[in-house]
């Protein structure tokens, strides 16, 4: 246990570097020192010398190495310094204000939301097969379509103007900070839950199937000692597995709760920081953020060695980084306690000399001329490229989606193994229904993916514009079938009328709905495509193999989902531009770590089964091992984690659009129609039917897809064969 | 590792279960009865609702509360009432807006004086100006630590030149420092010996303590009264009336040395606590002080004690004394006891707050409107039953759409691309857009100048902003333009006009597609790159865009303010100024120069007729809105009055706490019936689940052979 602890200790100091480094890295590329002046500056205009001072004051003048150097070391000594913004507070003075507000509401959240979604999962996986169960489905389904703002929303107006129990917003501290904590604690309890209980179902649901619980329900094990002390405990790991994720978004509070609810955390302040570049002050939010993520995971592991008999926490020998490590920290730190010795300071300096050559020949003879290189001759042919054919690259995606999909169907159903499920699912009514939802919004989005021009100077139109083309376009809102316009001070007459009446710009929201479908296909499904092989490699060689590719993986891993998922997001989008595609790309990016970990985790528990054993022996490869025999036993997995994170790739749409870095304007989103719905909600009377159209739309998609994944997962799970 | 029970099922099973739930449902009511009992919505601390405090709402923390740096609303919202100014607005007065005395114990003499200047390194003597101030006597700052014996020592003039110094200081970032440095002698020289002296000190000892800007230096330009203790002079090279509206902002509050010695973020260490620092702690002199801010939470602002003897005004416009703003006439300001600033950034949150009564003030958006006003611009019948006060305020600014004028193709002054900007100035239906996007709202733009300003005309008429649904004439300009329909003859496609702009939000969204829509129109293509504030700014200061949307409010009432905005060396590119069209017409510059300094009357309104005629044929703008909103009161909110310029208005605020309080109590009683019906259905749900769950238990092993799995 000791030695255990003791290496994660050491584990934890490159991954702060790494994480460090990636957030130094991806704040550079998205904004010079200069543009960092000009925001925090007060001024209006602020002159040259202005900036350079402001820089020099800030550090932002030294070379890069030396500036990340000073950086890493005031993070290890906690010393974060003062914010970049105007007035320049002390980031460890707001830190002590605003932390122990966000850790309660977030615990609140956090323990509140957990028992509740292991109580429902509970219900629900315990009641499979019935009215509860499917209920229970499209309860949760219809929880995940929902997005946040419009639980907040509700949440005011039901507290707020019916129950009147609680106050709408703010803060108070002490004992009495719990009454305002209580409606962020539900509203944030509640747009968690359905998928937390989709994915603790799946959980429970693999250990009910398993023969020791035939065996106890044989022997007359009552069923509630069944479920609480064989089934829940056995399917706690994944759970906490899973939990750890969720720590670092924990940690920053919830963006959206904080400036809702107005409460003075460490949300809405690092959101700002990260809106305003205030590097300062991210780089500190990082790096606490890393610090509680890597203590969630020992503690995550200590409780696995709690609840599992079988894994034995061991540190093992010390290898030579240990030992490294353990010799020259004591050695750092006694330098840093004499570092005002001449002999000392002098070799600092010699030091800084050093990066400062660096620095030099790094910009002289390296980044220079590949810079220019890369300007010259990749950058500017691929901008060419790219601004020439997005489009019709971005039209061919949902094509490819659809290949790709069918090609999987086609040759998995030659295997015995597939070919029974696809008979099984063929005879399943629910199935099919939603296979034919789900091709549906595939044709719909295909259909908005061909376009072809009826001139050289006209628009080009897609073959969807042209079956509404006589759909007429108003001044602004209007309600369904209404016949007058609404929300103008003087109403006047429609064009048409609109099933689903028209949104704020007088477009029907019915075309507006169905050219939402595109977006979100290829949000999604790109999305899935790139991260699905990734995480399932990473994750079964890493799991297999252990040892050091476990190590590179895991840190990988830890490395990126230690950064808040938003800022990683943000810094992307503002270094690469944010088209469609890069939306998909900073996505991927950041949701392969969560079904890589439960691949990994997955994997480790198949290594050592008998059937992996036997393979082993009779001398198969490692590599057929894992495609031949593993990879079929984590397909249920995969599936489900796969519709899960679609319908919560199609919503993060939604909250990049609140951000305001989501998919350009023109496209047809559903992000953009809910994110309207911030505003029309608000209004008096309401305006729901724009919500509606982008809501029904996406729960009907996300529904269909949880509905499929779980008779698809039914169908191949040999257990429950007949 | 799996445990087995030797319990046989089935068998003394009912009595423990019902047991159980008894326990498991009174545990759940003793957890939630304090939950839900005795609760209350208020916000506030008991009892506080029914004393004399105000309740506002900020959209934002204040970016600082230093009165040399603030420039944003919400700072000033807040700091201009604790930093009080030598002149201020009369409460009351409009049309036109009337200055008083503040600090001032008389009106600022303004006179001709020959001053030596150097230029091109010779001395001459030039005809400027000297502006001559007495301030009040017996005027005290507020108690601060600061002071010895933390009792606020009396202000004296020397206290005002300390605040213009410090706006010069190289270490403070004043965002209008430029209004001042070419005109008050020797302040630039000033700045520039202390830059040169705190980068000597710098370098000399890299790890000393920091070298102080030396504010003991005399300015030729800041003089003081060797007799007169209350009394100050500020010499200028050049006429400048525009001083006088200066000396009503909060930039030439009188400051305390002590205050900017201890708190002052310049002289700082880097260890110095938070809390005590300049920028949120102010030390002034105004009518009221900031004892406590939490950032993102909460301003807690209390009357300060050593406010000067200030009445509320007798008179006021004709109306005002039917509309009961004369009844508290004559009493001793503020009214108020203190005001308490609620920082919350989602306007439905606070427009909530404020329906429950626990916000005294509202403003009206597109999200309320229809709740708020009926078609014909009055309360709605549930507003007026809760006896809502309405007040109309028409802002001095501008929000226009403006083409660099350094682009090669919308640009420039050439005879075709006037043409172009001529075309696109008519296709855009400025009518539309305010009734879309501002509920109606506001003044159809045709100038620079706003409404109640001197200047403004209401019965000019733009001919390039005439929006004709046709787009006859735009089309034919298009066309003499050399891009008929909107085709350019080089590329055979589409001309595309690429417009920077603000439109991230939902409600930028809209105006997004509508101004597309209307430029469209025309055959051109509109390709809108929406940014967030900070890259933006970038953008418009760097000149990097062709076309783009912006807005600007009033620093004070006088059209020097908003046509600068095209002169020339105002260039945002070339001279950091706000002048980001990057406009230079040297005829325009040359009447601007001219104008600047005259007295209004009818030889000032020439020059700005001209200088309109320039603008209107170049058509480097093209203005849209003049804003116009709304204000909500509550009823027991008495002497509101809004004013677009004047931020220190909340002295003169009262409010009707008991009835306040009353009404609070009253509008909000716990509602309970809604939960009990919600417990009684899960209950009912789960009776069943028990059921099956007792069902399985019991089952036997063949009956289970028999119906399957």
């Amino acid at each position: 246990m000791l030695s255990y602890l003791v290496r994660r200790l050491l584990y934890s100091i490159p991954i702060l570097i790494g994480v460090s480094l990636l957030t130094f890295v991806l704040f550079y590329r998205s904004s010079t020192p200069e543009q960092i002046a000009r925001r925090n500056l007060s001024a209006k205009n602020p002159s040259h010398e202005q900036i350079l001072q402001w820089e020099k004051q800030h550090g932002y003048d030294k070379p890069l190495p030396e500036q990340f150097a000073k950086h890493m070391r005031e993070l290890m000594l906690l010393q974060f310094g003062k914010s970049d913004s105007l007035g320049g507070e002390d980031i460890w003075t707001r830190i002590k204000v605003a932390g122990p507000v966000s850790f309660q509401i977030a615990s609140l959240v956090f323990f509140s939301g957990l028992i509740a979604a292991i109580c429902f999962a509970l219900a629900v996986a315990y009641f499979r097969g019935t009215y509860i169960d499917y209920a229970g489905t499209f309860l949760c389904v219809l929880l995940m379509s929902v997005v946040y703002v419009v639980y907040i929303i509700a949440g005011q107006f039901i507290l707020g103007k019916v129950l009147k129990y609680y106050p709408l917003a703010g803060y108070r501290f002490g004992w009495d900070s719990f009454r305002f904590a209580i409606l962020p604690t539900i509203v944030g309890l509640i747009s968690g839950l359905g998928a937390s209980v989709r994915l603790y179902r799946t959980f429970l649901l693999e250990e009910m199937n398993l023969d020791y619980i035939r065996t106890a329900r044989a022997k007359g094990v009552s069923e509630r000692r069944i479920l609480f002390q064989h089934v829940l405990k056995n399917a706690s790991i994944p759970i906490l597995t899973n939990v750890v994720q969720v720590i670092p978004a924990l940690f920053l509070g919830s963006l959206l709760l904080e400036s809702f609810f107005s409460i003075p955390g460490l949300g809405g302040w690092t959101a700002d920081a990260i809106l305003n570049k205030d590097f300062a002050v991210v780089r500190a939010m990082v790096f606490l953020g890393t610090l509680v993520t890597i203590i969630g995971y020992t503690l995550t592991d200590i409780s696995y060695a709690l609840v599992d008999p079988r894994v034995r926490l061991e540190g093992g020998k010390l290898g030579a980084f240990e030992i490294s490590v353990i010799v020259l920290a004591p050695i750092a730190g006694l330098l840093y306690l004499v570092r005002d010795w001449p002999i000392v300071r002098g070799t600092g300096a010699l030091i800084a000399g050093l990066f400062g050559a660096l620095d030099h020949l790094w910009n002289a003879g390296i980044a220079g001329p590949i810079g220019g290189f890369w300007s010259g001759h990749v950058a500017g042919p691929l901008g060419w490229f790219w601004s020439h054919y997005s489009t019709p690259i971005g039209n061919l995606i949902p094509f490819v989606i659809v290949v790709v999909l069918v090609t999987a169907v086609v040759r998995s159903g030659r295997e015995p193994l597939w070919a029974e499920a696809y008979r099984r699912l063929r005879s399943n009514p629910i199935a099919m229904g939603s296979l034919t939802i789900i091709c549906l919004y595939g044709l719909v989005a295909m259909l908005d993916s061909v376009s072809w021009q009826d001139s050289r100077t006209a628009r080009p139109e897609t073959a969807l514009d042209r079956i509404f083309k006589r759909v007429s376009e108003e001044r602004t809102y209007s309600a369904p079938e209404a016949a007058i316009s609404f929300g103008e001070p003087h109403p006047q007459p429609l064009k048409g009328r609109h099933i689903m009446g028209t949104d704020g710009n007088g477009q029907d929201v019915l075309v507006q709905t169905l050219k939402g479908c595109r977006t979100a296909i290829i949000i999604g499904g790109l999305t899935t495509l790139i991260v699905t092989p990734v995480a399932l490699f990473m994750g079964m060689i890493a799991g297999y193999f252990g040892k050091r590719i476990d190590d590179a993986v895991q840190y990988l891993y830890t490395v990126v989902s230690s950064i808040p998922d938003i800022l990683l997001l943000i810094s992307l989008l503002l270094v690469f531009g944010r088209s469609l595609y890069m939306i998909c790309i900073a996505l991927s990016f950041t949701s392969w770590v969560g079904l890589c970990r439960l691949i990994r985790g997955e994997t480790l528990k198949h290594r050592d089964r008998e059937y992996v054993r036997a393979a082993r022996a009779l001398g198969v490869g490692p590599f057929r091992i894992m495609s031949r025999h593993i990879l079929p036993n984590l397909l249920p997995t995969v599936i489900i984690s796969a519709t899960l994170g679609f319908s919560g790739l199609v919503l993060s749409e939604t909250i990049l659009t609140y951000l305001g870095i989501g998919v350009e304007a023109g496209i047809g989103s559903w992000g953009y129609m809910i994110d309207a719905a911030r505003m029309e909600l608000a209004r008096d009377p309401i305006i729901w039917w724009n919500l509606a159209g982008a809501t029904t739309a996406l729960f009907l998609l996300v529904l269909a897809f949880n509905v499929f994944g779980d008779t698809l997962r039914d169908a191949i799970d040999p257990r429950l064969r007949t | 590792m799996v445990s087995t029970s030797t319990r046989r099922p089935g068998r003394g099973f009912a009595a423990p279960r019902a047991c159980r739930l008894v326990r498991i449902a009174s545990c759940a009511i003793a957890l939630l009865l304090p939950a839900v009992s005795g609760c209350s919505n208020d916000p506030y601390p008991a009892g506080e609702s029914a004393t004399p405090t105000l309740y506002r709402v900020l959209s934002d923390n204040p970016k600082t509360l230093d009165p040399s740096i603030a420039y944003d609303v919400a700072s000033g919202t807040v700091i201009d009432t604790v930093y009080p100014s030598y002149l201020q607005y009369h409460y009351l007065k409009r049309d036109p807006f009337v200055l008083e005395l503040g600090l001032g114990a008389a009106d600022p003499k303004r006179e001709k004086w020959p001053v030596q200047v150097t230029e091109k390194g010779k001395t001459v003597t030039k005809t400027g100006e000297r502006w001559t101030f007495t301030i009040k006597k017996g005027l005290h700052f507020q108690d601060d630590p600061c002071f010895p014996g933390g009792r606020g020592r009396e202000i004296v003039a020397a206290d005002f030149l300390f605040s213009f110094k410090r706006m010069a200081a190289p270490n403070v970032a004043c965002p209008i420092f430029s209004f001042f440095s070419d005109k008050i002698l020797g302040l630039q020289n000033w700045r520039d010996e202390n830059t040169a002296r705190l980068k000597e000190a710098k370098k000399r000892n890299p790890n000393g303590p920091k070298a102080r800007v030396d504010y003991a230096a005399d300015i030729p330009g800041l003089q003081l009264d060797p007799s007169d203790p209350y009394t100050f002079r500020i010499l200028l090279n050049q006429p400048y009336p525009q001083l006088r509206y200066l000396m009503a902002m909060h930039f030439t509050t009188p400051l305390a040395h002590e205050a900017v010695d201890r708190y002052g973020d310049e002289n700082l260490g880097k260890d110095a606590p938070d809390d005590q620092k300049f920028s949120v702690h102010p030390v002034g002199s105004g009518s009221f002080k900031v004892t406590e801010y939490i950032k993102n939470l909460r301003i807690m602002l209390v009357a300060n004690p050593n406010y000067r003897p200030e009445f509320y005004p007798t008179e006021g416009q004709p109306g005002d004394r039917e509309n009961g703003l004369l009844a508290d006439a004559g009493k001793r300001l503020p009214l108020v006891k203190s005001i308490r600033f609620n920082i919350i950034r989602e306007s439905i949150t606070s427009f909530n707050e404020f329906l429950q009564g626990y916000e005294d003030l509202a403003g009206v958006s597109q999200q309320n409107f229809q709740q708020v006003m009926t078609v014909s611009g009055r309360l709605s019948p549930e507003m007026q039953a809760r006896g809502l006060g309405l007040h109309r305020d028409k802002g001095v600014d501008i929000s226009y759409f403006s083409f660099n004028m350094d682009d090669p193709t919308f640009g420039g002054t050439s005879e075709k691309n006037r043409k172009l900007r001529q075309a696109i100035s008519l296709s855009i239906d400025s009518r539309e857009m305010i009734d879309l996007l501002e509920q109606g709202l506001g003044v159809d733009a045709q100038f620079m100048v706003a409404p109640g300003l001197f200047g403004y005309d209401p019965n000019y008429k733009n001919p390039y902003r005439q929006f004709d649904p046709s787009l006859k004439q735009a089309k034919q300009l298009l066309a003499e333009a050399g891009y008929p329909d909107g085709i350019d003859p080089k590329t055979g496609s589409r001309l595309t006009l690429i417009w920077e702009n603000l439109n991230t939000t939902p409600l930028g969204k809209q105006e997004d597609a509508l101004v597309r829509r209307q430029i469209q129109r025309l055959g051109l293509n509109v390709d809108s790159r929406p940014h967030l504030f900070a890259d933006y700014e970038d953008r418009l200061d760097s000149g990097q865009f062709t076309f783009m949307s912006f807005g600007w409010v009033a620093d004070y009432p006088d059209p020097e303010n908003f046509v600068f905005l095209l002169y020339g060396p105002n260039s945002a590119k070339r001279n950091n100024g706000p002048n980001y069209s990057n406009y230079a017409n040297p005829e325009y510059d040359k009447l601007f120069d001219q104008m600047r300094i005259m007295d209004d009357g009818p030889e000032r309104k020439a020059i700005i007729v001209k200088m309109r005629a320039i603008v209107e044929q170049d058509c480097v703008w093209i203005p849209w809105l003049h804003s116009e909103t709304f204000a909500l009161t509550q009823q027991w909110v008495k002497n509101y009055k809004p004013h677009p310029v004047a931020m220190d208005t909340m002295k003169y605020w009262n409010v009707d706490a008991p009835l306040r309080a009353r009404l609070q109590a009253q509008w909000n009683r716990p509602n309970y019936w809604p939960v009990a019906i919600l417990v009684l259905l899960i209950a009912i749900a789960i009776v069943p689940a028990a059921g099956v769950v007792q069902a399985r238990t019991n089952r036997r092993v063949r009956r289970q052979q028999e119906g399957g799995r």
